[in-house]
């Protein structure tokens, strides 16, 4: 069947949570209602990435690009765009400088001009529960080759010219991992998918899976064959309920079509994949400790070496891969590793998925290809910081990495640069930074989070970490020393060096990055007693000035009632009252209520 | 759905890609949709259709992004007068539906909408 | 009134893609006395027993009340096709549109023949006869770009289009030529087809003479 028309909508979990579904619904709906559904075609795909602006109702062939689609908008959508072929301008997407007109389509939005979407281009493209449309978009075209035409070693061969790394954080080579597991003799082995994504603000794993599940499902069952192992798990966090289900339908098709399970296309190579459910520990996203975590242990890490590759879950061989790195393999082994090599950088081939978050104007999941700077991705694909605002830093690695400052903007994004620049690639959360956020106040949140997510297991960490966060309370509650910084970098080295995994090794990264770039907002808070950015509640005060005429209309306005005067009288705040709401500032039309 | 064979494999790639295609952001397409009713046929759509053709066969480029289909009467745009009619979507372009069409507004067509993708407003007309 | 055969040709195949067939055979069968007859048939909607009256009364008086060979038989599928025969459940109805008028008027005007048969759910047939050297009889055309264009019409049937001269024939099946051709809405597939239509067409006239 030739359809004339598609509506494509965007089924991500953000904009399944404003109601995506709904959208669909009525929008088949309105399809049959005025009988068109015959030549046109529904479906909910993955997600589109630009989270932002959701949901998102893309129409082809014109490519229209809907934005902030409500539920009741669809019968507008089909009457107009569908039967009478017009546009329906107010729900267009616009350029945020609004110059021009409503913007035409997906060509012309800067979030994705400078896009190379090989990992994503399934997602918002397929209906993620059709394994047909896998299919036909060349899946399974990379596990028939590896079942029937090539062996072992050009598989291991390809990934090596391929020049992948794993997409989890470390950045370790994919190829070199498969050889040590295919090398070991064992009577089992096992390959094991790591979903247990727990960066604050990173989502890109689930969005691959939620939009593309059968590439994951196909390089796995790649990998048993290349090794030698007859079982896959993927170990993902139960806080992803729609990447699940979208699995389970995926593996339940696969299973069907003869794609997994026992002599797969008759090849006579027999593979099973299982889900098991992580409760969402971050430790659980280190290799070792998913693996305690798979056997039914608690989950905490073991000391390195042994590798996984060699005695990994029930002491077998195990590969282990984040869930980008196998997406990423499907089109290496179908196009080979040479057209993959020629995207990135030197030692970072490929592109990379992100989750832009913060104070940006186009939040969403972009991919990009290595080697690209912070400026075109902040700039150019993000929109720049919202309300005029000033740049301050880009967190990449999340809680383990660091801050990028904008003298570095311009420096290609790969995994050894941001090593070298005291951040690293970690999954791909970004999380960008304006002048109004307090660099102390978020290196806090970040040690609030490891603090919080530490298995306790090995000293340095479980302690450690507790005497970071304490310092760093100390310092924005305005009553930090200079000892304090010291002993804080001590306590981070020992850290970095001692802990057993990389929850504790990295850990202090953030407190390191920014004692090295934002040393003054440390001081400022230390010395001045003041928090530049005004963020930190405990060191902020609100005066009132001479400006003031005594409208009382702060006085009406505190929750607390610790503003005092007569009418017609400048008026005072009580300080050791006051909790820093910042309601009066808002209120006053004389500008006579300042922060300092 | 029972046990897929590679040679099923290959029939679902086959049958299904090129509708598949037709959502492809990458493979931009322009879809030409010729109104070839009696009325159309009558005034002259059939080398309105053969130009279309020769247009776009000579140019390697347009080759793979143009596609040329016929359908029946536009409704609404036949009423004697704008035959014959066509329908011009390229992505990233508003649908357009164009009256008059004979051999030499063709070239007009593919020069100025498809390549230089500019509405031809002369030639426009309204469906209502 | 048409200005060329193989526009009739066109305008009635027309009428059975819109009527959702599965197979359309179109023949045209040239006979060395300057006949000329054409035969259009598919397994689409169809007209119900009214409408086909209402067009039957298009017949010269003669013919309109001759029996009606009920088409009962679905047809069969062309050969190499991937469609199985239709069920004849479909609520689609066949709309008349001008083309049988038009046909109408141009057996009337060069003196022919023509009938049409039709079931509901089952299909239509239809065929046309005349003198090519009538000399009211409109030329044959461009039958090169009149096969492309049929075959590049949207939907999933399958097209069997033969034509023959004397005893000289050739054929072309939509589902074969898609096969080497690739899609047929891409202008490069058509342009092909209607080359080898040229060429065969070519060939015929040479050979017929």
């Amino acid at each position: 069947m030739r359809y004339k028309n598609y509506v494509l909508i965007c089924g991500g979990t953000a904009c399944e949570s404003s109601k995506a579904d709904e959208i669909y619904r009525n929008i088949q709906k309105e399809l049959e209602a005025n009988n068109v559904h015959g030549e046109t075609q529904a479906l909910k795909t993955g997600c589109f990435g630009f989270c932002e602006k959701g949901p998102i109702v893309k129409m082809l062939p014109d490519e229209s690009f809907y934005v902030h689609v409500k539920p009741e908008d669809a019968k507008e959508l089909v009457e107009e765009h569908i039967v009478k072929g017009r546009r329906v301008t107010r729900l267009l997407y616009n350029k945020p400088d609004c110059t021009t007109s409503a913007v035409a389509s997906v060509d012309d939005i800067d979030f994705y001009k400078k896009q190379v979407r090989v990992v994503l281009r399934n997602c918002g493209f397929i209906d993620p529960e059709d394994i047909n449309e896998y299919i036909a978009r060349d899946g399974y075209v990379a596990l028939e080759k590896v079942l029937f035409d090539i062996s072992a070693d050009d598989v291991i061969k390809e990934l090596e010219t391929s020049g992948l790394r794993g997409r989890g954080g470390a950045g370790f080579p994919t190829w070199r991992k498969w050889m040590f597991t295919k090398n070991t003799e064992s009577d089992q082995k096992f390959i094991v998918c790591n979903a247990d994504e727990g960066d604050p603000g990173a989502y890109m794993d689930r969005s691959i899976l939620e939009g593309d599940p059968h590439a994951v499902l196909e390089a796995m069952t790649i990998a048993g064959k290349t090794v030698g192992a007859s079982r896959g798990y993927i170990y993902i966090r139960a806080e992803y309920p729609l990447a699940i289900h979208r699995l389970e339908i995926a593996i339940k098709q696969a299973k069907e079509g003869g794609l997994l399970g026992d002599n797969i296309l008759e090849s006579g190579f027999n593979f099973n994949i299982e889900i098991r459910l992580g409760a969402g520990a971050f430790v659980c996203g280190e290799e070792t400790a998913l693996l305690a975590s798979l056997e039914g242990k608690r989950g905490m890490p073991i000391p390195r070496p042994p590798f996984p590759a060699v005695k990994g879950l029930w002491g077998k061989p195990t590969i282990i891969n984040n869930v980008e790195t196998y997406a990423n393999i499907p089109a290496i082994i179908r196009n080979g590793g040479a057209s993959f090599a020629a995207k990135g950088t030197e030692a970072s081939k490929g592109t990379k998925v992100f989750a832009l978050t913060g104070k940006i104007a186009n939040s969403g999941l972009i991919e990009v290809p290595m080697g690209i700077t912070l400026r075109e991705i902040v700039y150019e694909i993000g929109g720049g910081i919202p309300n005029g605002k000033k740049f301050k830093a880009v967190q990449t690695g999340g809680p383990s990495g660091g801050m990028i400052t904008s003298e570095f903007l311009d420096a290609p994004i790969d995994f050894d640069n941001l090593t070298k620049l005291g951040s690293m690639m970690g999954s791909g959360g970004m999380i960008v930074m304006d002048e109004d956020d307090c660099a102390v106040d978020v290196t806090k949140f970040y040690l609030e989070f490891t603090v919080e997510e530490s298995c306790g297991k090995c000293t340095p960490c479980r302690i450690g970490g507790a005497q970071l966060y304490h310092y760093l309370e100390k310092i924005t509650n305005g009553e930090g020393t200079m000892e304090d910084i010291e002993s804080m970098r001590k306590i981070s080295r020992a850290m970095q060096k001692a802990s057993l995994c990389a929850l504790g090794q990295t850990a202090p990264n953030p407190i390191i990055s920014t004692l090295k770039f934002f040393e003054d907002e440390y001081l400022a808070h230390i010395k001045d007693r003041k928090c530049p950015a005004g963020k930190c509640q405990k060191m902020i005060r609100y005066v009132i000035n001479e400006k003031c005429i005594g409208c009382t209309a702060c006085v009406r306005k505190c929750p607390v009632n610790c503003i005092t005067g007569e009418k017609k009288q400048m008026h005072v705040i009580d300080q050791a009252a006051c909790v820093k709401c910042g309601e009066c500032e808002r209120v006053c039309k004389f500008a006579a209520i300042v922060k300092n | 759905m029972a046990k897929l064979t590679r040679a099923d494999l290959k029939k679902i790639r086959d049958a299904k890609s090129k509708e598949i295609r037709r959502r492809d952001p990458e493979g931009k397409t322009t879809h030409v949709i010729i109104g070839l009713g009696t009325c159309g046929i009558k005034a002259g759509a059939r080398e309105t259709f053969d130009a279309f053709l020769d247009e776009v066969d000579a140019n390697e480029k347009l080759q793979l992004e143009v596609t040329v289909t016929q359908t029946g009467c536009m409704k609404g745009g036949c009423d004697g007068k704008n035959e014959p009619t066509i329908s011009v979507i390229a992505s990233g372009m508003e649908p357009t539906v164009y009256g008059n069409v004979k051999p030499d507004a063709v070239k007009r067509i593919v020069n100025e909408h498809i390549i230089g993708r500019k509405t031809v407003s002369d030639l426009v007309i309204d469906l209502k | 009134m048409h200005k060329t055969l193989s526009d009739y040709i066109v305008d009635l195949t027309q009428n059975s893609v819109k009527a959702d067939s599965n197979v359309i055979i179109v023949s045209l069968m040239e006979r060395e006395d300057g006949y000329i007859k054409v035969y259009i048939a598919d397994d689409g909607a169809g007209m119900d027993a009214e409408t086909l009256a209402r067009i039957r009364e298009l017949l010269p008086e003669d013919r309109r009340n001759a029996p009606v060979c009920k088409c009962s038989q679905p047809l069969e599928s062309s050969p190499g096709s991937p469609v199985p025969p239709v069920s004849g459940e479909k609520r689609l109805q066949r709309t008349g549109g001008q083309g049988i008028p038009y046909l109408a008027e141009l057996v009337d005007k060069c003196g022919g023949v023509w009938d049409v048969v039709s079931e509901d759910g089952i299909g239509t047939s239809l065929f046309f006869e005349i003198n090519a050297k009538h000399q009211n009889a409109p030329p044959l055309g461009n039958l090169a770009s009149a096969v492309a264009c049929c075959m590049g019409m949207e939907g999933g049937f399958d097209l069997n289009f033969s034509r023959a001269l004397g005893d000289e024939s050739y054929s072309v099946i939509r589902s074969k030529a898609a096969e080497t051709l690739g899609d047929l809405h891409g202008a490069p597939a058509l342009a092909a087809l209607r080359e080898f239509v040229r060429q065969s067409e070519n060939e015929l006239t040479k050979k017929g003479d």
